[in-house]
């Protein structure tokens, strides 16, 4: 074979094990030292960071559906007295215009950790943590519906075309790994793409390679078309016979872009086997498995739980920005798309969506700590709006986006911190409300970016993730 | 910020001071320099931060005094001296710490040097006074004066082609204009490009495909002895080819952000979108004009002179479909917020796509850079907002009013003939309400038990019939004929009447007239497992094709269920009206040599083909050979139940597979019959298979006796004098009915008929005294209830909308009918004047829009009838895709008319319309699998239609109450105005009648009122009581409305039928309607909750100031101004555009952006000498594409000139070819012509996975392909005249590892392998010719065998074996899909 094709001489394997380094370290000899994933002509600088970053990194906890805030982190006792009595304040057009009586919480709330921050049943293991979250009680959403309201709560705008928040964070930051997406979009079990369909982690008008890799952490094929349908050995002759041929290509066209793609064949070659092995946990400690619940008789919450273990191995091997995707339940809860949307039965709906997420997500903070990562890294908790007061039918909540609840928690974040508030009955924010627009502000400058820095042109326009608003939240920075 | 020495501010200040106290005279022409230059743009860049508010920096610059004192960091403008004016260095960005205009692009070049220039004049500058804090603002006017001079609002004006120091080297304008530039830097054009790398070049630059090995070896020939003519006749050929319009078909679908679907939750389809893209490839093709082809984009539906298809529709209202491409919400709580964010994506792309400006930016405030403002986007939302989203129908009046004349002729004399039956009948009703029945019950239970027995024996034929053995159930004309396995004749149902097999009708197949009837939309006929193995088969159908410009359906089909695998006679697959013997991935079809089908509408033709073991396929046509049979592939095989039949439908899965026209009768054989036996069969004729007799004779004596018993109940049944005929029956039911219904018009015979005479008045008295108070309560309780909004039957017709043939220009009187299209019944029912759309077909269409009112009550009730689907929906604010019951909306599934209530409680106080419409002309009709299902199933030819008479506002949580109106005339009497559809209802024609006094006269009373009602109807003088009784009579049949009673209409009804039939189903397509226009309210910040005053339609001030007069939208008048040889940047734009994609970089490289945040043009002279030719030679496309490919330029190699790499490093000066990656359709379709895949028909439904061109494939914005994604592909949202061309490793993955690709290596290596070839190096030399255009040079060629024995050796294939392994080839052939020369152009 062509002998100057040294680097498709060894195998997918030997080439990770020779690289002792890791995957960050796999910058072969020969190649350009460029960061190969922001390595395009018209930004191979990262803007950003603009200033010294308090994190390095987002897991972003996505609660497709729409989380019940009244239930969950913001305590209304005013609902438990005035359950079953229709709602005092004029009730705002719902989505399913069904509405019911003011219905009290059926989960109790406890004081948690030394901060006292109040926290319900539904999360009792994220609880365990609560002197290091800093919940945003007063969230607001200009939309109403899942689908535009999973746009907005990831590009800034209700509509598709626009890039992620992912995207933008690895546009603004550039990767630290080279051979594995910057932005990954876990799933496992049933778990889908929210209403909006994958446009929600689209790299919309920033270059191509800011888009989201969906990952399927317990899937047989992890990745699209990662998995070989050949031998190495057939593979790499290939490749090899390949690469002579277009190494003359390149002579003579001396083009950049066939250059970058010849390379990107390279780093292809090198992610068949980096990222079935990041997803093989076989490696993890028992006890580690035991943590994040994957010995769980619940099938999804292991499901889950794995993803939240798959995204600390993403975000040691440098990935940028991971989201992970909640499970559909069977009775009671919403569909793939939007499994938190108990338009009915909520509290079956959302004991079952809380007992899928809740122990991951604890274990994945606990680990974080354990390693160090949690100061560098920064957890968001968020849904696209949370849920009614009132009741819709008997037993169900509608759509909420007036008011409800995110946090955050890790690199930069002052944890056991209650910012803003909802009206007694949790309808409205009142006090300190926030938009998407100020928590992607707060996120781009825990990460050192200054959210009105962080633009780029397209069409005549220079878009930003916050678009033109933006406030960072400065209540819950450490 | 840049330090100045203290001293030296110091000294600048005092001087300042000194300056500001006693300013110089200032000299005329400095003045008017200063007036003309630099006030402008002082006003237009600098005041808004540096003003007397906002003081950014500390310094003003809205009057002499602020500059010259200086801001924060000393001194700006030094009088006199450039150099040291910091103002200088600002707004030449030399420093990256102070760069002016803020967050703006740089000042231009000229305006800089008028700065340096002014300073150097020492500064002069009038402005004595500060300015009051509203006059510093400056004013849209002093922006516009500025920003109306940027480079692309100029006219074009058309430059002389420039001198050129070696004219020999650029023959062609364009590239004189280039090498001018170049020899300005010393810079000389490249080489030309090898002629193999030129044609692979043109090839896909036109065409989007890869030129086949013979294209690349003529044009080598060719261009050998003459490269210009070679050039121009292959450019020829390319432009000549359909591929053409499929390749730049797709470059305008990323202008018009192409997607079949509307996003969002559910990402509801848009109906019909496909037929735009096909649209823009028949225009592209046919080199429709950019600026026709604009000017239909904007107001195609508006034209006066429309381009009319051949086909019999019309081409330009199919551009306004652009207008539904937009996104929408999901069922949106804030539907005036989804408006906003819609109408400005329309304004968005249109700017953008034709005038490469970004009218969107001014959404929210006057545009940042541009001369767009505020008010011209309200401007310009007044137009789209104003224009309504719809379904509209394509087809030209003369298609769609096919054999209207002879149907109105036909209706009109089978009214007069029901008149004349109705009055005759209405003679005898005296009698026959005398004779009628006291009890009607045991009639109506005698009639059902008749029934029920026919109906056994019914089904004791149906077991003989079932019993009959095969070999004997033949019963045809000629014995020769073979005996089939199976036959479906349809004489029965839709299973096989040899009992083997039964079918399955699914989507809207039906059986009428002992035919298959399949829509070609989802209709089609599946039958049990077949229960054997049919090694050999024959296959044979009498088919109708409706038509013969579909493509692809299949008409009969073996087809395994294990596998994909079947065998079908499919019409119009490769070629147009060809059959084909259809099979999975064409492994056993060929193209035939059989003549062209040119079967009429209704025609039948016969069709056979046979199947032997031994791979022989024959067809035959009407027992002729169709071609020649021929073996190719191996048999389909499959075991007992392992496969079935299709009839209609190509094989599961195959998107747009289906047949549209009739089936007579299909057989399948267990054998390959013989031509003789074919012919035999053909001669033979399709016939039942199995005759009365027959079934008579399979009788067991048992069973024979059972059916004389049953046929002797009848027969006694029949015999007890009870009216068990049709019309008797219709009678004893209606009088039964009648009994217990206060609104039916023989409830008073039912109370009174048996009265004796001397109690008959009391009874009367009182009887009607109650039916009179009844009707007078529920008239009082619907006047003080409802609020009349109009009456559809009176003036407000004129007032709505009426589009579509369906609907009358006037209201239509009281009494109109629609002749059934089936059946013995003549018609159903009379509609109440108004909006009426079946009066001549179910099939004509219907869309009736109110006038845009605000929505004041909490429901709004209508009073309508409908079917087949057809809705009435309240759009609020143009949101045309309502399905959650948050939005008012209803099916209209009744025949009979009533009123229907829609719930607007949860829409109070948002503008809407009113909208009917029948289900094809609706944007998103109720699904069948709704709830709805059942009761508004979807009718097959769309049939389907509504009535409307009136509309009323009301805030009560019930709708009107029926009134019994059908009484009236009976009852006698006037009624006041109530409701609109009752509107001073008369009692009765005439003078009133005397009171009835016995039974005798009451019959009398119904004769004479009955016959009074017919002569009103027959003269169109019907009253609306009136029409209720008659309605109610032919309703419940006591009138004669079926066949039999009518001997004199029955011909008509036939003859009216037959015309019917042939009436055409309308083609729909998204596009817009024109009602009525209104001015947008300016919204401040953009905020659509704080609408202030309006502002009138028009277009950019810029451009056009003059508000439009128009009623209508405005959309027409638009089009004028966009599509005009007089805009300054249309013609640009589109050039510029045609360069890019030619090119790969526009000669403005931002094609989107022509305004101050685009870049500007490279070569601005030659953008304009384009821009002027092209308007000369009347915007044709296909010329300047010509005229650009022919240059020099296209054909230079790709290789850098000498020394272009220093000089020119980005090649701006175009000195050398840009290389660029292919696009992604092009690498999908370069995949699946290389491997011999790819299939060319043209059009049709969208596929969502086919080996079909890319651009056929189906665009849905929630699941985008990922294949064409993962290449960069847009995201359609808005306009995107350049894609980017990225490099992830998801390409390199998925041309290593994706299904797709490996089969179409597989493929390509399976054809290789059967055509054979006499060695590997023939055949390596074959790839590379087909795969790049080239022959491999020698060291590949050596690389390429040693790979090739490396592979055979890995699989232990012998050297003698190499030629035939498919797994080596199959690598071969991935690794040439692999080479980035495979997606590289250059």
């Amino acid at each position: 074979m062509n002998s100057g094709l040294f680097h498709f001489s060894l195998s997918r394997r030997a080439m990770l094990r020779q690289c002792s380094l890791g995957f960050g370290g796999l910058a072969l000899a020969g190649l350009l030292a460029e960061k190969f994933y922001g390595a395009l002509a018209h930004d191979a600088k990262p803007p950003g960071p603009h200033f010294a970053p308090k994190a390095k990194r987002v897991i972003f906890c996505y609660m497709s559906g729409g989380v019940s805030h009244v239930d969950s982190f913001d305590p209304k006792p005013e609902l438990a007295k005035r359950h079953g009595q229709p709602m005092p304040v004029p009730v705002r057009p719902t989505m399913f215009n069904n509405n019911g009586n003011i219905m009290g919480s059926p989960w109790e709330f406890k004081n948690r950790g030394q901060s006292g921050m109040p926290i319900s049943e539904l999360f009792p293991c994220v609880a365990e943590h609560a002197d290091s979250l800093a919940v945003i009680r007063s969230m607001t959403s200009t939309v109403n519906e899942h689908a535009q309201g999973n746009y907005l709560a990831h590009t800034g705008f209700p509509f598709m075309g626009h890039p992620s928040a992912g995207a933008w964070v690895n546009y603004g930051l550039g990767t630290e790994n080279q051979d594995l997406p910057g932005f990954i979009v876990l799933q496992s079990g049933g778990a889908g793409v929210p209403h909006g369909g994958v446009g929600v982690y689209s790299n919309g008008y920033l270059p191509g390679q800011h888009q989201a890799s969906v990952l399927k952490a317990d899937g047989e094929e992890a990745l699209a078309n990662i998995k070989p349908r050949e031998s190495d050995q057939l593979q790499r002759q290939r490749l090899s016979f390949v690469a002579g041929l277009d190494d003359k290509f390149l002579r003579e066209a001396s083009e950049p872009q066939v250059e970058a793609a010849i390379r990107n064949y390279e780093t292809a070659y090198r992610m068949q086997t980096a990222v079935p092995d990041l997803c093989d946990i076989r490696g993890e400690s028992e006890a580690t498995k035991k943590l994040y619940g994957l010995d769980s008789p619940e099938v999804n919450k292991a499901a889950y739980g794995r993803q939240c273990l798959v995204a600390r191995r993403l975000i040691e091997r440098g990935v940028r920005f991971v989201e992970l995707s909640c499970l559909p339940q069977k009775p009671g809860a919403g569909q793939a798309a939007n499994p938190w949307d108990q338009h009915g039965k909520i509290k079956e709906g959302h004991g079952d969506m809380s007992r899928q997420v809740d122990q991951g997500i604890g274990a994945l903070i606990t680990d974080l700590k354990a390693r160090g990562l949690f100061e560098d890294t920064l957890i968001l908790w968020a849904g696209e709006f949370g849920r009614t007061p009132f009741s819709q039918g008997s037993d169900g909540r509608d759509h909420n986006p007036t008011g409800f609840s995110v946090w955050l928690a890790g690199g930069g974040v002052r944890g056991g911190t209650i910012h803003g508030t909802t009206d007694e009955l949790g309808y409205y924010a009142i006090d300190q409300p926030a938009t998407f627009y100020d928590l992607y502000a707060t996120v781009l400058h825990l990460l050192g970016i200054d959210h009105e820095k962080l633009t780029y042109r397209f069409g005549g326009r220079d878009f930003r993730l916050s678009d033109v608003h933006g406030q960072v939240i400065r209540a819950v920075l450490a | 910020m840049k330090a100045l020495p203290p001293i030296f501010c110091a000294v600048l200040t005092a001087w300042s001071v000194c300056a500001a106290a006693a300013p110089a005279p200032i000299a005329p022409e400095a003045l008017e320099f200063f007036e003309n230059k630099i006030r402008p743009v002082l006003a237009a860049e600098c005041y808004e931060c540096h003003n007397a508010r906002k003081t950014k920096g500390g310094l003003r610059l809205d009057y002499r005094a602020g500059w010259q004192k200086g801001g924060d960091s000393g001194d700006v403008i030094v009088p006199g001296d450039p150099q040291k004016s910091l103002v200088i260095d600002s707004i030449k960005h030399t420093d990256s710490d102070l760069k002016m205009p803020d967050k703006a692009p740089k000042l231009d070049d000229t305006v800089i040097a008028d700065f340096e220039k002014w300073i150097a004049m020492g500064a002069p500058d009038p402005r004595d006074e500060p300015p009051s804090e509203q006059a510093s603002k400056p004013t849209w006017a002093d922006l516009l004066a500025t920003r109306r001079t940027w480079w692309s609002l100029q006219p074009v004006k058309k430059p002389a082609v420039p001198e050129v120091q070696n004219p020999a080297s650029a023959a062609q304008p364009v590239d004189r204009f280039l090498l001018a530039k170049m020899e300005a830097k010393g810079l000389a054009p490249a080489a030309p490009a090898d002629p193999r790398r030129f044609i692979r070049r043109l090839t896909f630059a036109l065409t989007g495909l890869p030129p086949t090995i013979e294209e690349v070896n003529a044009f080598v020939a060719e261009a050998s002895s003459n490269q210009p003519s070679a050039v121009r006749n292959a450019s020829d050929r390319l432009l000549a080819s359909p591929r053409f319009g499929e390749h730049w078909a797709r470059h305008w679908m990323d202008l018009m952000r192409y997607a079949e679907t509307h996003g969002s939750e559910g990402d509801p389809e848009i109906r019909e979108a496909w037929r735009y893209r096909d649209y823009l490839i028949r225009a592209l093709n046919a080199d429709v004009p950019a600026d026709q082809l604009i000017r239909e984009h904007l107001a195609g539906d508006l034209l006066p002179k429309p381009r009319i298809n051949p086909d019999g529709f019309n081409e330009s209202i199919l551009g306004t479909a652009q207008f539904r491409l937009v996104e929408h919400g999901f069922q949106p709580i804030d539907t005036l917020d989804d408006q906003v964010k819609a109408v400005d994506n329309q304004i968005d792309v249109v700017t953008k796509a034709f005038q490469g400006f970004t009218v969107s930016c001014a959404r929210c405030h006057d545009h940042k850079f541009d001369a767009i403002s505020q008010r011209d986007w309200t401007a310009m939302y007044g137009i789209f907002a104003s224009t309504r989203p719809a379904q509209v129908t394509i087809d030209t009046p003369e298609v769609l009013g096919k054999n209207r004349p002879e149907l109105e002729r036909l209706h009109a004399q089978i009214k007069a003939g029901l008149a004349d039956a109705w009055q005759s009948a209405a003679q005898t009703i005296g009698q026959r309400l005398q004779q009628a029945p006291a009890n009607a019950t045991p009639a109506l239970e005698a009639a059902a038990r008749i029934r029920e027995l026919e109906q056994k024996i019914a089904d004791l034929e149906w077991n003989a019939r079932s019993a009959i053995q095969p070999a004997n159930k033949m019963d045809r004309p000629a014995s020769t004929a073979p005996a089939p396995f199976a036959v479906w004749s349809f004489d029965q149902d839709a299973s096989d009447s040899l009992g083997r097999m039964r079918g399955y009708l699914e989507g809207e197949a039906e059986i009428r007239n002992g035919r298959l009837r399949l829509d070609g939309q989802g209709a089609y006929l599946r039958t049990d497992p077949i229960p054997v193995p049919l090694p050999a088969r024959t296959q044979e159908a009498w088919v109708s094709p409706a038509n013969l410009t579909q493509r692809g359906g299949g008409v009969m089909t073996v087809e395994t269920t294990k596998q994909h695998g079947f065998d079908s006679i499919v019409f119009a697959e490769k070629e147009p009206k060809r059959w084909v013997a259809g099979s999975n991935y064409f492994v056993r079809s060929q193209i035939s040599e059989g003549p062209l089908e040119t079967a009429a509408p209704g025609e039948f033709v016969h069709l056979a083909v046979s199947y032997g073991t031994d791979g022989t396929i024959a067809i035959y046509r009407n027992g002729v050979p169709y071609g020649v049979p021929y073996a190719k592939g191996e048999p389909l095989a499959f075991g007992s139940g392992d496969a079935r039949v299709l009839l209609g439908w190509r094989h599961k899965g195959a998107g747009n597979g289906y047949f549209a026209g009739e089936i007579e009768e299909a057989r399948l054989y267990d054998r390959a019959l013989t031509a003789e036996e074919i012919a035999a069969s053909y001669r033979a004729g399709p016939g039942a298979a199995i005759s009365s007799q027959q079934v008579l004779a399979a009788l067991t004596p048992a069973q024979r006796e059972e059916r004389s018993r049953l046929t002797g109940q009848i027969e006694k049944l029949r015999a007890t004098g009870h009216p068990t005929t049709n019309d008797g029956e219709a009678w004893a039911r209606a009088l039964k009915n009648a009994d217990g219904d206060v609104t039916s018009p023989l409830h008073l015979w039912a109370k009174l008929g048996r009265v004796k005479d001397s109690d008959f008045p009391a009874a009367w008295q009182k009887l009607a005294a109650s039916l009179r108070a009844k009707l007078a309560d529920t008239r009082q309780f619907n006047r003080e209830n409802f609020r009349p909004a109009w009456d559809l039957a009176g003036d407000d017709y004129a007032k709505w909308f009426p589009y579509g043939i369906g609907l009358s220009k006037a209201p239509r009187r009281a009494g109109e009918f629609a002749v059934e299209t089936a059946g013995d019944r003549v018609l159903d029912g009379l509609a109440p004047g108004g909006a009426f759309t079946a009066s001549l077909s179910t099939k004509h269409g219907g869309l009736l829009t109110s006038p845009r009112f605000k929505i004041e009550s909490e429901s709004i009730s209508v009073r309508a009838a409908g079917g087949g689907g057809a809705m009435v929906r309240v759009i609020v604010d143009n949101y045309p895709l309502p399905s959650n019951p948050i939005f008012a909306k209803a099916t209209l599934n009744n025949d009979e008319t009533g009123w229907v209530r829609l719930d607007t409680a949860y829409r109070k106080g948002a503008m809407a319309y009113l909208e009917f419409g029948n289900r094809d002309d609706l944007t998103r009709p109720l699904e069948d699998k709704s709830k709805d299902k059942g009761k508004a199933p979807k009718l097959p030819d769309g049939r389907s239609f509504f009535s409307a008479s009136a509309i009323v506002f009301h805030d009560t949580k019930e709708p009107p109450r029926e009134e019994p109106l059908a009484l009236l005339p009976l009852l006698g009497g006037t009624l006041s105005r109530a409701l609109p559809s009752t509107a001073n209802v008369q009692g009765r024609a005439g003078a009133q009648p005397s009171e009835p006094q016995s039974a005798t006269q009451l019959a009398e009373l119904y004769q004479r009122v009955i016959a009074e009602a017919v002569n009103a109807w027959r003269d169109d003088q019907l009253t609306e009581p009136q029409r209720a009784l008659l309605d109610d009579l032919v309703r419940a049949g006591v009138l004669p409305v079926t066949l039999p009673e009518l001997e004199t209409v029955r011909p008509l009804v036939a003859e009216y039928r037959k015309l019917e039939a042939e009436v055409a189903v309308a083609l729909r397509a998204p596009g817009v309607l024109e009602t009525v226009a209104y001015d947008a309210p300016f919204l401040p910040r953009g905020d659509h909750l704080k609408p202030m005053a309006t502002v009138p339609r028009g277009y950019l001030e810029v451009i056009d100031p003059r508000p439009y007069q128009t009623a209508l939208s405005g959309r027409m008048e638009l089009a004028d101004a966009i599509a005009s040889s007089q805009n300054p940047l249309t013609a640009r734009v589109t050039v510029n555009r045609i360069w890019h994609w030619l090119f790969g970089r526009g000669i403005v490289p931002t094609v989107d952006n022509f305004g101050r945040l685009g870049e500007k043009p490279t070569h601005p002279e030659l953008l304009d000498f384009l821009a002027a030719r092209f308007v000369e030679q009347g915007w044709s496309i296909k010329d300047m594409i010509r005229f650009l490919v022919t240059t020099r330029a296209f054909q230079m190699s790709s290789a850098p000139a000498p020394r272009a790499a220093e000089v020119d490093p980005t090649n701006e000066l175009l000195s050398h070819f840009r290389v660029r990656r292919l696009e992604a359709e092009s690498i999908r379709d370069a995949l699946l012509a290389v491997s011999g895949e790819l299939l060319l028909p043209m059009g049709g439904k969208s596929e969502i996975n086919a080996p079909r061109r890319s651009v056929y494939l189906k665009v849905q914005r929630t699941n985008l392909q990922p294949f064409l994604q993962v290449f960069d592909a847009p995201k359609p949202f808005t306009t995107l005249g350049r894609r980017d061309a990225t490099n992830v490793p998801a390409q390199s993955l998925t041309l290593l590892n994706s299904p797709f690709v490996i089969e179409q290596a597989n493929r390509w290596a399976k054809t290789l392998i059967a055509s054979g070839g006499d060695s590997p190096e023939t055949r390596i030399r074959r790839m590379f010719a087909q795969a790049l255009a080239r022959p491999p040079g020698d060291d590949e060629l050596g690389a390429a065998t040693e790979y090739l024995t490396a592979l055979a050796q890995d699989r232990a294939v012998p050297a003698g074996r190499l030629l035939s392994s498919e797994p080596v080839w199959q690598d071969f052939a991935q690794s040439l899909f692999n080479l980035k020369e495979f997606i590289y152009l250059r």
